[in-house]
């Protein structure tokens, strides 16, 4: 005959407590840990963005955070690069280039995913494994070819080699990101369009389009974060001074060929030119997460 | 800064009739460009942080408003940005007309598809190119015998110090070098300087991975650095160079591997000399200036000076000279050379293009114009410095021809055998022969076809 178990309620309600404070001593040290480690991966930054508001002269003379004399100098120097050349004109720039960007990869990715994800065609296969092969071409093999074909028609020195690509669907990377996701999306909602008699512009602008916001977003983040980044091909394209985008424009603070290098205008121009990039970035966050989650990144 | 201050006042007459010896020797064509009527748009281009980006800008304007037929495009970039755009320019001949230019990486371009030879615009007259001495412009033809540039300033490395550590030195009882000194003798007084550095500082950069201090060394002991294309230099004196550093490594007189390498940045604010952690480094003497201004804030009190390199025991001077200019690209039009002359012509040959400029890329090639900002009171000392140092040496430094690709490759390739000797992986042998064999492959590589 078995006999009964017995508990003592305060033994249990002693283990439990020690259960609970071991998890909250391990959440806590858990918790100092990460933000020792962010310190050291912040500190830069945050010692960056101190220096923005240290003069010139004391920059590299402390490497404390806080400044013993605040300036709002390397702002003012900095925004004026030189000559007439401001960072209003190196922003005009690299925002226009942005916004045709972004526009011109969700129109145009966007469509060439909608006909590889929904659509069935002769050779779909091959050309999508092609397309995929495009992802796998380093740069360097492409620019030579591409520098000289846009100097032949004239573009060079224009925002066209930049844009037009994008109208042409040519970010493989966004095509393959919304194929992923429209292929996730139930046939049935497709399927009843063409019974209501929806061509397949109507079944992609009215059905498809609404239901694949997040990897639009997704891919318009992306797009924005990819093209204000881009240094070299700004810098190949965009040679005039008067054209030059932000990262271009930053790169000229410094002179590691010997004159002088001005590290205040720098940092500020760093500083400012990070808000766009975060402000786009938080804006955006919710459908980004959303987007990368559906599709496939988990 | 008082050392400087002295040299000042004490060295100009010298510096003066050097100068006037060096502008006797130079090149005696003159014929400067018709600038009248001129019209069209040229395209200019060149490398630089924002300091020297505002003297060009400011140059350009001047030119601008006595030229109002001309319009400049400014085409600016960091150094290492500025080869790679030119270099993708080139291969779809879309270079601007006028391409600032360096003798270190001019073989890569100095070929008559890529650049025009300008003997026939000097020979009449439609390029200036009065004063500057020969041994100059000889710098500035291509390895095909033609001239593909008109140098405007003049740039060599040194070795730099800090005044105080070695003025507490002397106090010590250590024996100051004076110049000529041997590399045998500048290892010595290294050795001797180490134990009066503070705790932590070193008494020299550890320069055997660097190849502007490698060409002095290999040129001292009588040989050429590069002959045409082929590397021109012993496996024996690579080897006495790995091991001449090593030792210095060895008993603790310069930096360790790790050290090395961290304080190989070209940056002046990140250097040992600046913030008081070294005795001594080769950098370009123009950046005199900028260490001595990061060393106020950082060091403050302690004063940076510069020297020439070490000559072989024989008395042989092995110091490089290299030039920075303006080249003529092969695409340019013939409606906008005069123009692009003209330019040329300006930034070279006129006193306010050059008083702005201040020496700003190496010392301004015409010596007039040299002695006219040594002699200004605006000058500061650190550039008087730049010249009366560039004066001392111009006569016996022998300016090395790189060929195509050569800097780079000897960059790349002496940081990578030397890292392995100075890690252990490799015997100094092993070093010296990896940095000929691969050195030489790289520059098969990059020589033309």
């Amino acid at each position: 005959m078995a006999t009964a178990k017995t508990y003592d309620p305060e033994l249990l309600q002693a283990q439990r407590r020690r259960r609970e404070t071991r998890r909250l001593l391990r959440g806590v040290g858990l918790h100092l840990l990460l933000i020792a480690i962010l310190g050291v991966m912040l500190y830069p930054v945050i010692w960056m963005v101190f220096s923005a508001f240290r003069p010139e002269a004391e920059i590299f003379g402390d490497m404390g955070f806080i400044p013993t004399t605040w300036t709002l100098d390397n702002f003012i120097r900095g925004w004026q690069l030189y000559g007439n050349l401001t960072f209003t004109q190196f922003y005009i720039n690299s925002f226009v280039l942005c916004a045709l960007a972004i526009v011109g990869n969700l129109i145009a990715c966007s469509m060439a995913a909608y006909a590889f994800a929904r659509l069935e065609f002769r050779g779909k296969w091959f050309l999508f494994a092609i397309m995929l092969g495009t992802m796998m071409l380093p740069i360097h093999v492409q620019l030579i070819p591409q520098y000289i074909f846009f100097l032949n028609i004239g573009w060079v020195n224009t925002i066209l080699p930049l844009i037009v690509p994008k109208f042409l669907a040519h970010d493989a990377f966004f095509i393959f990101l919304m194929v992923q996701f429209m292929r996730s999306l139930p046939s049935e909602l497709e399927q009843a369009a063409v019974v209501d008699g929806a061509s397949y512009w109507q079944r992609y602008w009215r059905i498809i389009l609404p239901l694949s916001m997040p990897a639009l977003a997704t891919t318009a983040v992306f797009t924005f974060i990819n093209t204000y980044n881009d240094f070299f091909s700004q810098l190949i394209y965009l040679t005039d001074t008067d054209r030059m985008t932000v990262p271009v424009a930053l790169r000229l603070f410094l002179d590691p060929s010997g004159g002088a290098s001005s590290f205040g205008g720098l940092f500020a121009m760093v500083l400012v030119s990070i808000g766009p990039v975060l402000g786009f970035f938080l804006a955006s966050q919710r459908l980004l997460t959303k987007g990368i989650a559906t599709q496939g990144f988990k | 800064m008082q050392s400087t201050r002295v040299l000042k006042r004490g060295v100009r007459p010298l510096l003066a009739a050097s100068i006037l010896a060096l502008t006797l020797a130079a090149v005696p064509v003159g014929v400067n460009a018709q600038s009248e009527g001129l019209q069209g748009e040229i395209r200019f281009s060149w490398w630089g942080g924002q300091v020297r980006n505002e003297k060009t800008d400011k140059i350009i304007q001047l030119f601008e408003e006595k030229n109002p037929g001309v319009s400049v495009v400014r085409e600016n970039a960091d150094f290492a940005p500025y080869w790679e755009r030119l270099t993708i320019q080139s291969t779809g001949n879309n270079q601007p007309c006028a391409i600032t230019m360096q003798s270190r990486w001019m073989a890569t371009y100095a070929r008559p598809d890529i650049l025009m030879p300008l003997d026939d615009l000097v020979a009449n007259g439609t390029l200036d190119i009065t004063g500057i001495p020969e041994s100059v412009m000889n710098a500035a033809r291509g390895a095909d015998g033609n001239l593909y540039m008109i140098p405007h300033g003049v740039f060599y490395f040194a070795l730099m110090y800090n005044e105080q550590m070695l003025e507490n030195a002397v106090a010590a009882g250590v024996e100051p070098i004076e110049w000529p000194y041997t590399w045998t003798e500048y290892a010595d007084h290294l050795r001797a300087i180490q134990p009066t550095l503070p705790e932590g500082a070193v008494a020299t950069h550890n320069m055997g991975r660097e190849p502007d201090a490698f060409v002095p060394w290999v040129q001292s002991h009588g040989e050429k650095v590069f002959d045409g294309s082929k590397v021109a230099f012993s496996r024996d004196v690579a080897i006495k160079w790995f091991n001449y550093w090593e030792a210095l490594r060895n008993e603790g007189v310069t930096e360790s591997p790790e050290g090395m390498i961290s304080e190989n940045s070209a940056l002046v604010e990140e250097s040992n000399l600046a913030n008081g952690r070294g005795y001594t480094t080769n950098r370009p003497p123009n950046q005199l200036g900028s260490v001595q201004t990061v060393t106020d804030t950082v060091n403050p009190g302690a004063t940076i000076n510069t020297r020439p390199y070490p000559v072989g025991e024989d008395g042989t001077v092995g110091m490089d000279l290299g030039s920075n200019g303006i080249a003529i690209g092969a695409n340019c039009t013939a409606e906008q050379l005069p123009a692009t002359a003209a330019w040329i012509n300006y930034w070279t040959q006129d006193p306010e293009a050059a008083g702005i400029y201040q020496s700003d890329n190496g010392v301004v090639a015409i010596p007039e114009l040299a002695i006219a900002q040594a002699e200004s009171p605006d000058t500061q000392p650190t550039q008087v410095r730049l010249i009366e140092l560039y004066n001392e040496v111009v006569e016996t430094a022998k300016p090395v021809l790189w060929p195509a690709g050569g800097y780079q490759a000897m960059t790349d390739v002496l940081n990578r055998s030397y890292d392995a000797v100075a890690f252990g992986q490799l015997s100094v042998e092993e070093g010296a022969d990896m940095l000929i064999s691969e050195l030489q492959q790289q520059l098969d590589q990059a020589a033309p076809r």
